[in-house]
């Protein structure tokens, strides 16, 4: 064999093998490897003074009390005031109504309706189009156009009149009615998101393993729940936490439409915040009640998914 | 057990044909094996007779009862499929046991017969594992037992090979063609790779296009291969083909008439009187290499060798405008890459495919031919 060859193939190998490296050349090594950390920096910083801070000043402020005189330190009382506020009280009240009907109600409809597209469906494409238009608008949008609709003689009262002959409903200036009206919009804005992600989940399930529970002689009902729900229960436990937190935290729709009332039939916490802190300049027991939702939230968060965990593990 | 049959059995998506008049008839407790490169709508003909896939055309019948429209759940037809489809959720014990879960079967016995079957497969350690837990060759065995726990009148098997390394399919490979003897179940078979066929089947199906292109056992689909398809398509290496111009009682390349001119002996030679033109295929074992010059032999360069342990492939240049040959020969023929070498033909085993229709010109003593080229296949190795 040709052993120059070899030799120079060798050298040539050992050529660029290199051991010294310039403090230039160290310097963008460096950088080379810890760029990851600099370009998540500044998000990682904004995140940080939006989130984190405002989190620490409402604490601060919660334990303040807000006097025409000036602020005094008051410890744990607005805490304590809040058991006995029956308006605090009577919007958790509303609030659990609230979330309970609305994220139920959307959870099975957007069920059944990604059920349903999950079937041979013609013009699929166009109705999941269709289902999805309603979660690309703002709350507050949404409010004004079902404001419009529940108006006195508005399109809602139109359609109710064969049942009503033809007097007006008062959807949303009565007490009886006023938070299922509100219930309604939320569930017209969020079943969409619910048959978004249950409808992935559906198409998730791999078609081979579809057709062995087929094979294995499955009816249409075994296979929904021995093959199917399996499939997705992580997807709906992550569903319902979205649903349930977000539902949790609904403000904009409700002050759009009845501000709280009439009286206080929809006063959701997030409402009776608003309101005690800016019509009762009352900021240390507002603060307080957001730092009891916040709590609240992560406890019911975190509780279903350790409940979802649970399930995972058996 | 029950014997199946296609009759005309077609599949169309919108202009696109699958398969078309599909005619096959499998006895009761045959090997069946669908074979052919990808997309020769193998898989279709077998998703039809699951009842995955909803013919077009024709009908499948179970022992003379008709079930194109039957429901695949009512059709007590167990299938494993290619990526083993097992449930991930269910433990292994749950997964064999699922087909008898949904059929109702009460506990007990549920538990003895999932048992069985995996002491049948040599799993029984495994029974309460998790799916995730499980190697490919394990998978592949729970995938069985979940097959055979139903003792189903018919049994489908998707590639159930391709997913595993050479050495698990080899072993993997006979257990199954064991176990499908000692179960007695009519069996199709669908796979790509030649060799599981020719190992594993009674009966070979070789499908291309989405049309059959010829049925029969192994050793008549590599004696006799019906058209020039099959005879590449089975073998490894793959037969040779040259196109050649018949003169008499010799042949010669027509793309290397000098280099390639071969004659033939006479009973040979009289089956291609008729044909002045046609395309010759000569499997590279039915070539003989010699190293110095013979009677009646093609000049061949060596182009590369392939060491194959016993024996080696060969592959050669004939004539100026070079025609590749691929021949098997003994590791101990010494042929380096730029030498000459000598090729004869064993003109019994050579064949004539039409040159249009692609057909293979018909030998008048093929089983004679057959007996006589597996005996010498057989000293061969």
């Amino acid at each position: 064999m040709a052993t120059e060859t070899d030799q120079e193939a060798r050298a040539s190998a050992i050529g660029q093998l290199r051991t010294d490296q310039s403090t230039g050349e160290r310097v963008l090594l460096w950088v080379d490897d810890h760029l990851k950390w600099l370009m998540t920096l500044p998000a990682v910083l904004i995140l940080f003074s939006l989130t984190f801070y405002p989190l620490l000043r409402a604490l601060q402020i919660s334990t303040l009390q807000y006097l025409p005189t000036g602020t005094t330190f008051v410890g744990i009382e607005n805490y304590a005031n809040l058991l006995d506020s029956e308006a605090f009280l009577n919007s958790l009240v509303v609030t659990a109504k609230f979330v309970g009907v609305s994220v139920g109600i959307e959870f099975i409809l957007g069920f059944s309706i990604a059920l349903l597209l999950n079937r041979k469906l013609k013009l699929r494409g166009l109705w999941q189009t269709l289902i999805l238009i309603p979660m690309i608008l703002s709350p507050t949008v949404i409010g004004l156009i079902w404001r419009l609709m529940y108006a006195p003689n508005g399109l809602l009262d139109y359609i109710a009149a064969p049942f009503t002959g033809g007097a007006n409903v008062g959807w949303i200036s009565e007490t009886g009615t006023a938070l299922y009206s509100v219930i309604l919009t939320d569930i017209w804005q969020w079943t969409p998101f619910v048959v978004l992600v249950l409808f992935a989940g559906l198409q998730s399930v791999p078609d081979d393993i579809r057709e062995a529970a087929i094979m294995d002689g499955a009816s249409t009902r075994q296979r929904f729940l021995d093959i199917t729900l399996p499939y997705l229960k992580s997807l709906i436990v992550l569903v319902l936490i979205i649903r349930l937190v977000d539902a949790l935290r609904v403000f904009a729709k409700v002050y759009v439409l009845t501000r709280g009332g009439p009286s206080s039939a929809t006063n959701v916490i997030s409402m009776q915040m608003y309101r005690t802190a800016f019509r009762f300049n009352n900021f240390g027991e507002a603060s307080a009640m957001a730092v009891s939702l916040l709590v609240l939230v992560m406890v019911l968060a975190m509780s279903f998914m350790k409940i979802a965990n649970v399930e995972f593990g058996s | 057990m029950v014997s199946v049959q296609y009759d005309e059995v077609g599949k169309k998506y919108g202009d696109t044909i699958a398969i078309e008049d599909v005619d096959l008839s499998v006895e009761d407790g045959e090997f069946t094996i669908l074979l052919g490169p990808s997309g020769c709508g193998k898989t279709t003909t077998l998703r039809c007779l699951a009842g995955l896939t909803q013919p077009t055309s024709g009908r499948i019948t179970l022992d003379g009862h008709d079930v194109t429209d039957i429901h695949p759940k009512n059709r007590n037809i167990a299938m494993v499929f290619q990526n083993f489809a097992l449930y991930p959720h269910m433990s292994v014990r749950e997964n064999i046991g699922y087909p008898l879960k949904v059929a109702n079967v009460d506990a007990d016995e549920r538990r003895e017969r999932v048992e069985q079957v995996a002491e049948t497969l040599e799993i029984p350690e495994l029974l309460d594992r998790d799916i995730a837990n499980l190697s490919g060759g394990q998978q592949q065995r729970v995938a069985l037992g979940r097959a055979i726990i139903r003792r189903p009148a018919v049994f489908l098997m998707d590639e159930p090979l391709a997913n595993l390394d050479a050495k698990l399919k080899m072993s993997m490979r006979s257990r199954i063609k064991v176990l499908q003897r000692e179960m007695d179940i009519t069996t199709l078979y669908v796979t790509h790779d030649q060799e599981e066929a020719m190992s594993l089947g009674d009966k070979l199906v070789i499908m291309d296009k989405g049309h059959v292109q010829q049925i029969g056992a192994p050793d008549e689909v590599y004696h006799e291969p019906a058209n020039r398809f099959v005879a590449g398509f089975i073998g490894s290496p793959s037969m040779n083909f040259v196109e050649v111009i018949s003169e008499g009682d010799r042949i010669r390349a027509a793309g290397a008439p000098e280099a390639f001119d071969v004659r033939l002996n006479e009973r040979v030679a009289n089956r291609y009187r008729d044909h002045e033109e046609f395309t010759l295929g000569v499997r590279p074992q039915y070539f003989t290499v010699h190293t110095d010059r013979v009677e009646n032999a093609v000049e061949a360069t060596v182009e590369v060798t392939e060491p194959q342990g016993d024996e080696q492939i060969i592959d050669v240049e004939v004539g100026p405008d070079p025609l590749s040959i691929t021949v098997v020969a003994p590791s101990t023929v010494n042929a380096d890459r730029g030498e000459t070498v000598w090729l004869t033909v064993e003109d019994e085993l050579l064949h004539g495919f039409d040159h249009t229709t692609g057909d293979r010109i018909a030998e008048t003593d093929d089983v004679e031919r057959t007996s006589r080229a597996s005996t010498s296949a057989d000293t061969r190795s």
